[in-house]
């Protein structure tokens, strides 16, 4: 038993590792959220291929995607609508405390006489959201049913109107064509909306793994290996020495890579945008050429010219040094 | 006897320790200017950036408006060094840093431009600064 409870530990704390490891690659794309659960009537109703009341799922998938954020350092509250309350105080996100939050809410309750004042909710609410720290992710868990009172578009395009920075997504519950229809609605106000399935989340943890990153993060997307001085005699593809030593010490770099690489050449502005997109890919070929010299596989690079760069100020000799380069990506 | 072998290790210990010590301490120095051309390489490379906080690009994605710019995260930037297998330098370092892409979105430009930008990439870019004849170069 005290081997197994090692062993439980030692798991936790490599998982934890991972976890910390991973973290440290990602980038929050919001600086607080609010998780918003419908708790009305219709959402007490059973949804039978959940086997479950659809108040009861969304507590699972919000209690799963509570976990799934990784710790950047949010901001964060609990929220429900029907009726509009606060569950948790916004502050320093605390994964615990969401959690307790979320296992708080009913799954269960009166079904019958009981409309959703949804739009009444929102704006019930959006004092609150007024305080949060932007950009804010408002995540909306509802079947959009039996709208009563203030209609919930219209108070949601109202506040996207009033506080810039904010966000809602969408995580459907929705069983009628109405009620999806009020979902949609919503998530089309504003391109930067995220509308998902409950169910969908509830099946498949890759999915949930994505709608967290859709809303929460994002991930490190590229890397590359950026060269400058690497030159070449004045109108010519033949390196000179100095930069047969950069191209040294970037195959080592390389070699230690199992990946293919894009080599991108890129030009400054001066001449002619022909003569510079060929000028790249002849230099780009040379630079190739060199480094599978050095060992690095012809198989695993690409050449491409890649012509003229305005990524730095070409009005100035450094920003045109800085768009002399190589980039070499990892693909 | 005795104490003549005693001295005579101890001084040949001092001859050997002394290049060693003062390699470290060049070694260390130059770790330094390392880390100060960072910091000034990082900045240089932001401020010559065309596109850059102070001047987001705009263009338009459908029916709104993004304003978009790119910038060096100079938290990320670190280097280290090592000595050279290279005739045409004495050391090359390794300088890491991230170059995040941020994006703010509204219904007119000036919206998009004043609203609340958020990461919507991450290059993760690393180079090869050479140190040569005395001084760290890109």
């Amino acid at each position: 038993m005290k081997t197994f409870r090692h062993a439980l530990f030692a798991a936790a704390l490599v998982m934890g590792i991972a976890s910390a490891a991973q973290a440290a690659d990602l980038v929050r794309k919001v600086d607080s959220f609010d998780l918003l659960a419908d708790q009305s009537g219709s959402m007490m109703m059973q949804a039978p291929e959940l086997k479950m009341t659809k108040a009861a799922a969304a507590k699972q998938v919000l209690a799963a995607v509570n976990e799934a954020i990784p710790d950047l350092g949010y901001k964060a509250s609990v929220h429900t609508i029907a009726p509009a309350g606060k569950v948790v105080e916004y502050g320093d996100w605390n994964r615990s405390a969401t959690a307790d939050g979320i296992a708080s809410l009913k799954s269960e309750g009166v079904i019958f006489g009981r409309m959703t004042p949804m739009g009444d909710g929102f704006a019930a609410n959006s004092g609150d959201y007024a305080s949060m720290a932007r950009p804010t992710a408002i995540v909306l868990a509802s079947d959009g049913a039996n709208n009563t009172g203030i209609d919930p578009v219209a108070e949601a395009a109202a506040i996207y109107q009033a506080q810039p920075g904010i966000c809602f997504h969408v995580i459907s519950f929705a069983d009628t064509e109405e009620g999806q229809a009020v979902l949609d609605k919503i998530a089309g106000l504003n391109s930067c909306s995220v509308s998902v399935k409950g169910a969908d989340l509830l099946a498949d943890q890759n999915a949930l793994n994505q709608f967290v990153a859709d809303v929460f993060y994002t991930g490190a997307a590229e890397e590359a290996l950026v060269l400058h001085g690497v030159n070449f005699a004045f109108d010519s593809y033949a390196l000179d020495a100095k930069a047969q030593g950069i191209l040294d010490e970037a195959a080592v770099v390389l070699k230690e890579k199992n990946v293919h690489v894009t080599l991108e050449g890129w030009t400054d502005s001066v001449g002619t945008d022909a003569y510079n997109k060929v000028l790249s890919q002849n230099r780009a070929n040379a630079v190739k050429a060199y480094l599978v010299q050095q060992g690095v596989p012809a198989s695993k690079l690409t050449a491409v010219g890649m012509g003229k760069s305005f990524k730095y100020d070409n009005a100035t000799e450094e920003g045109r040094y800085l768009n002399r380069r190589v980039e070499l990506l990892f693909n | 006897m005795f104490r003549k072998s005693w001295m005579g290790i101890a001084f040949c210990g001092l001859l050997l320790m002394t290049p060693a010590n003062s390699f470290a301490v060049n070694e260390s120095k130059i770790q330094a200017d390392l880390d100060a051309f960072v910091l000034q390489y990082v900045t240089k490379a932001n401020k010559r950036m065309t596109v850059n906080r102070a001047r987001p690009q705009v263009f338009k994605r459908g029916s709104k408006y993004i304003a978009t710019f790119t910038e060096i995260n100079q938290r990320t930037a670190k280097a280290q060094m090592r000595k050279s297998n290279s005739k045409h330098f004495d050391y090359v370092a390794t300088l890491r840093y991230e170059e995040l892409t941020f994006e703010s979105e509204g219904n007119t430009r000036s919206e998009a431009t004043s609203g609340q930008f958020r990461c919507v990439k991450i290059r993760k870019l690393t180079e090869l600064p050479r140190y040569v004849k005395g001084k760290w170069e890109n």
